[in-house]
């Protein structure tokens, strides 16, 4: 059969080719005109997250997986004053060096979140860490989105983590979420000896049984390797219960679960005074001499507490207690209040 | 000719392949797990239920492993996986794959795990799993049941109880013969756990008389561990 291209008269040919060419040069011309080489979709780099040894396994969400660019979004944001109106940054109430709290402030300290689904002393907000940054984000510092978009650095920033350079304030909640799930501490002394890598003193192994025997009892709520347990407990701290102090029923409504409070970790715990949801012990000791002598008993304390043969308290010796502080210092993480891929970003 | 017998082979196979009859297609089938107190849905915290040793007691927290799944019969369906419950979150559904249709005359599981499975560390790591841990310092491996709450003692003062459960030995297994027939995906039950048949049958578990903390006390794991055989009814609902 004859090629019919072949017969065209040369004139049709030219004009095929010419229409070829308008097409290309005019599908160039579009993107050109939809703005900057940003337009250019940016793959993200995966993070390379390694899940510590002994911990569960941290659920990240499919719709906002670890990148290198999201992480260190999250880092700069983390560390920047512009996210408020007050001067203050997530930093500010949250010290590496004081394991991501202050003494000023009684707030939770930030570390292993990526383990937690609920938030604030009495769990106030349920679910991802997306869900709690876009209430840090909306309504805690109520962050003027302008600002940043006004720091050149940033428009970039959320293109190359999100495809985002008109990013919104749910970007800023996935960025911070993104950051403080690398906000790891796995690595404490304690961490070392579960690994059979170094010894505990004989004191601090003596806490260790108190710690983790019905003695102390305290495994129960602070379980190996988290230090903390999900639920919320109230450990006796009151037995009137007024304001803040009434814990989680301020969310629930629940009269059982007046004086109930999120457990918090105990890794780093050494450097995280003062204690408990309202800064009530500054000292260790005191939190021990709480659970040893000090519970107030009313019908909404945790059974935990009220057990036949403690009504009196754990009834620890002085020793006792010593070797029981002693061992809560081996939960502090040098190389996670150390570890500059969690410090201020230089720039 | 040939081609309308043809035909009317097809259109009977058809006929007699009915929906739901198959039995060589694995099916699935669902199993509820509910808590009750006698007849009621378990609630928490309120001192509101009397057990068979008459103790006003309520229940604040009741979590525990559920495995080792075998639907009884000829040939028995067998499952060998974990699962963890926690009556906060009210009815846990399970559903078992593969199964394959037949008639079953019960079910056999465990409350816990079994000896090759109680180990440290030896479940997958979860937020659940490693808060059952069972302390080395005291025998190692995984607290099969925690249930706790409080009672009103002698004096009518509330006192605490935690009855835990675990050590090799002390898992509860729990046979419930009640025949069965499995033909299509869609089968339901419920295992329905009363709170109250803890402290009932064979022992009575008086909380005033007995320990109200069981994790060291051998003897009294083995009496909650025996009245365990009893807690659980099935029924089928659909």
């Amino acid at each position: 059969m004859e090629n019919m291209y072949l017969v065209w008269p040369r004139f049709v040919k030219v004009l095929v080719y010419l229409s070829l060419v308008v097409v290309i040069l005019q599908g160039c011309e579009k993107q050109e005109e939809s703005g900057s080489v940003e337009q250019v979709p940016y793959v993200a780099k995966p993070y390379s997250f390694r899940n510590p040894d002994l911990f569960p396994e941290m659920q990240i969400p499919d719709f906002n997986p670890l990148t290198v660019e999201g992480v260190e979004l999250g880092r700069k944001l983390y560390y920047d004053s512009k996210l408020s109106n007050n001067g203050l940054s997530c930093s500010s109430c949250h010290d590496q060096k004081q394991g991501f709290t202050t003494p000023s402030s009684n707030s939770l300290a930030h570390i292993n979140l990526g383990w937690n689904n609920s938030f604030l002393w009495n769990g106030k907000y349920e679910g991802t860490l997306e869900d709690i940054m876009m209430f840090e984000v909306e309504i805690f510092f109520n962050t003027n989105i302008e600002k940043l978009k006004a720091d050149p650095a940033y428009p970039i920033m959320f293109y190359r983590a999100f495809n985002k350079p008109d990013f919104k304030t749910k970007d800023i909640a996935y960025a911070l979420a993104q950051f403080f799930r690398i906000q790891v501490s796995s690595d404490s002394k304690f961490d070392k000896f579960l690994r059979n890598q170094t010894d505990l003193t004989a004191s601090e192994m003596r806490g260790f049984n108190i710690f983790n025997t019905e003695k102390g009892d305290c495994f129960h709520c602070h379980s190996i390797p988290l230090m903390q347990t999900p639920g919320f407990y109230n450990i006796g701290l009151d037995s009137v219960y007024e304001g803040v102090a009434k814990g989680r029923y301020n969310v629930t409504g629940n009269m059982n679960d007046l004086g109930k409070f999120k457990v918090p970790t105990l890794r780093n715990i050494a450097l995280t005074a003062p204690y408990m949801h309202d800064v009530r012990f500054q000292t260790l000791e005191e939190v021990v001499e709480h659970y040893n002598s000090g519970v107030k008993i009313s019908k909404y304390v945790d059974p935990l507490m009220l057990l036949p043969a403690k009504e009196f308290g754990l009834e620890l010796s002085v020793g006792e207690k010593q070797d029981l502080v002693a061992f809560l210092k081996t939960l502090t993480d040098s190389s996670f209040i150390n570890n500059p891929e969690l410090s201020k970003p230089i720039n | 000719m040939k081609n309308i017998i043809l035909f009317l082979i097809v259109i009977f196979s058809l006929n007699s392949c009915k929906k739901g009859e198959n039995l060589s297609v694995p099916v699935s089938v669902k199993l509820s797990l509910a808590h009750v107190s006698g007849s009621e849905p378990l609630q928490f915290d309120n001192i509101i239920y009397t057990n068979q040793a008459a103790n006003n007691y309520s229940v604040s927290r009741l979590q525990y492993f559920i495995s080792d799944f075998t639907f009884l019969g000829e040939t028995p369906f067998y499952s060998d996986e974990v699962f963890y419950v926690d009556a906060a979150n009210g009815t846990m559904d399970i559903n078992f794959l593969d199964f394959t249709p037949g008639e079953y005359t019960g079910i056999s599981f465990t409350i816990g795990l079994p000896p090759e499975k109680n180990i440290s560390n030896i479940l997958p790591a979860t937020v659940e799993t490693t808060s059952m841990a069972w302390p080395d310092q005291m025998g190692g491996g995984y607290h099969f049941l925690k249930m706790e709450g409080q009672f009103k003692d002698t004096s009518d003062h509330a006192k605490g109880y935690a009855l835990h459960l675990g050590m090799t030995g002390n898992q509860v297994n729990v046979t419930i013969n009640q025949p069965m027939v499995i033909k299509y995906n869609g089968h339901a039950f419920e295992l329905k756990m009363d709170v109250n048949k803890w402290f009932g049958e064979p022992n009575v578990y008086d909380l005033n008389a007995n320990p109200a903390y069981t994790m060291t006390n051998h003897e009294a794991m083995m009496k909650i561990s025996a009245n365990g055989k009893h807690v659980f009814s099935l029924a089928q609902v659909r």
